[in-house]
């Protein structure tokens, strides 16, 4: 009777073969001390593979396949970027548009910290406007000083 | 019989006497004509200045104002009758600076270096609440008037007016008056110490018969801004303004001796009303300011003076021949602005606690 040969017996070891001809390598195997042999050594060889610890990548190999992954599908627009980031993340952009939004609409009414601003030009302007109506009052020497109109605007 | 004798020295006294008191009443009646004469003559000429003038005229004026900082600068003036004119204030290299254009309606003041043109109505004193009668009525009672002769101002011949304080000899104006057509020629401003505020004077003046009307027609240069000026002038009793500007009208306990209130106005900033009282004595006008004091008054400089008022600093600038106190009251921003010596005030100032 004639020996299996090593890739039979291999499949014979990992229990890959169908059942009438494992039932008939079976039969080989247990009065041929050469194939016992040879399907020990392919069980003792599987048996070392699966006890050994599973070997670390390396850093810098997952960096770069990181990057290759990251590249294919990173999003274009802002948008896309916010929404595919980490929802922290994403939370704190949201707070910070909301805050710069309450501050721009505060500085546009005047009221950050509660004051308007009230130019010199604009009261001078309003005083020498009433003076212009004054019996003696010189219309050439008041021109060359800013108007209301102008001085309302500064500023505003 | 016996006779008296009257000693000769007697009798020269009782002749004196006698004279004097004959002569005495022709005399003071001679006075009081000529000093009414004098004041007529002056209040005559007065109000000659104050009427439009009848006739057409065009010019180059030159003004300046000794306040600090100083500030001097040339008005090329066209006018015509009724109500038009074309005033241009020249900036040193001759250009414009700003443009006032009137042909008897609209006023329009352009500005070419922000390219902007407002449209307005112009401050008519007819408005205000004491018309011109009146503020001129003010102006008599509390100043006396003094004419003289004038010389020439730019080759015309004037007559020159002296606007007097009641108890003193030094003018707070002097006016020198066109003999033949009433023009104001020249005017001098002196401050209360006599010193010299501000001048203006025609440089040279032309009467022509007419100006071409288009001279009062304003056509603004393409690419123009052109905007309805936002504050109209306005001339309300405290009970208006009060209800206007939704906050009570804070009225001095103590002014300068003639000054009355003639009319407040509302101004309006950011949303923020600005109460603005003002007060005359028929020449000068003391303004007073009133705001919420969450306002911030933003000025070019540091304070000249400060004092302590209510418990608070009170700020005082200079701008110009102009003098601003500044100071804040409860829960209300006062500004205090007139040409006024700042002791004067300061007293009114302290009139509101």
């Amino acid at each position: 009777m004639s020996c299996e040969p090593e890739d039979v017996l291999s499949a014979y070891a990992d229990g890959e073969l169908d059942p009438a001809r494992r039932a008939r390598v079976d039969a080989h195997v247990s009065g041929c001390g050469s194939c016992k042999t040879t399907v020990r050594l392919f069980a003792r060889f599987k048996e070392g593979l699966r006890s050994e610890a599973a070997p670390e990548m390396p850093a810098s190999l997952r960096r770069s396949l990181e990057e290759m992954v990251g590249a294919r599908d990173a999003p274009t627009g802002w948008l896309d970027r916010l929404a595919s980031s980490n929802f922290v993340w994403r939370r704190a952009v949201v707070a910070a548009l909301c805050a710069c939004a309450v501050l721009a609409a505060a500085l546009w009414r005047g009221s950050v910290f509660g004051d308007v601003e009230v130019p010199m030009d604009l009261v001078l302007a309003a005083h020498d406007r009433y003076a212009l109506t004054m019996p003696l009052a010189s219309q050439e020497t008041i021109l060359a000083r800013l108007p209301v109109g102008i001085a309302a605007e500064i500023g505003n | 019989m016996t006779t008296t004798r009257i000693p000769a020295k007697a009798i020269i006294v009782s002749a004196v006497i006698g004279c004097f008191q004959t002569a005495w009443p022709i005399m003071a009646r001679a006075g009081e004509r000529r000093a009414t004469s004098a004041r007529s003559e002056a209040a005559e000429l007065l109000e000659r200045v104050l009427a439009p003038p009848r006739v057409a005229y065009s010019g180059e004026i030159w003004v300046d104002r000794y306040g600090d900082p100083r500030e001097s600068g040339r008005v090329r003036v066209q006018a015509a009758f009724p109500g038009r004119f074309r005033r241009e204030a020249a900036g040193p290299d001759g250009k414009s600076t700003r443009i006032a254009v009137t042909d008897g309606g609209a006023e329009w003041l352009y500005d070419p270096s922000r390219r902007r043109a407002w449209k307005s109505i112009p401050a008519s004193p007819d408005d205000k609440r004491r018309g011109p009668e009146e503020e001129l009525a003010l102006t008599m009672k509390n100043y006396s008037l003094r004419v003289a002769e004038g010389g020439r101002v730019a080759g015309r011949p004037a007559r020159r007016i002296d606007i007097l304080e009641l108890n003193g000899s030094s003018p707070v104006r002097q006016l020198w008056i066109d003999e033949d057509y009433g023009l104001l020629l020249q005017e001098k401003r002196y401050r209360p110490d006599g010193v010299l505020a501000g001048w203006m004077r025609f440089q040279e003046i032309k009467i022509p018969a007419e100006i071409d009307p288009s001279v009062f027609q304003f056509s603004p240069p393409e690419g123009t801004r052109i905007s309805t000026a936002p504050i109209e002038p306005d001339y309300m009793d405290l009970p208006s303004a009060q209800a206007s500007a939704g906050m009570v009208p804070r009225v001095p306990g103590w002014l300068p001796p003639g000054y009355l209130f003639e009319s407040a106005d509302v101004l309006e900033r950011r949303g923020v009303p600005i109460l603005h009282c003002r007060y005359s004595d028929g020449v000068d006008v003391l303004s007073v300011f009133q705001m919420p004091a969450k306002t911030r008054f933003t000025h070019q400089g540091a304070p000249r003076k400060t004092f302590r008022l209510g418990g608070r600093r009170a700020r005082v600038f200079l701008e110009g021949d102009r003098k601003i106190v500044e100071w804040l009251a409860d829960d209300q921003r006062l500004l205090l602005i007139g040409p006024l010596p700042v002791h004067l005030l300061r007293r009114v100032a302290e009139s509101f606690q």
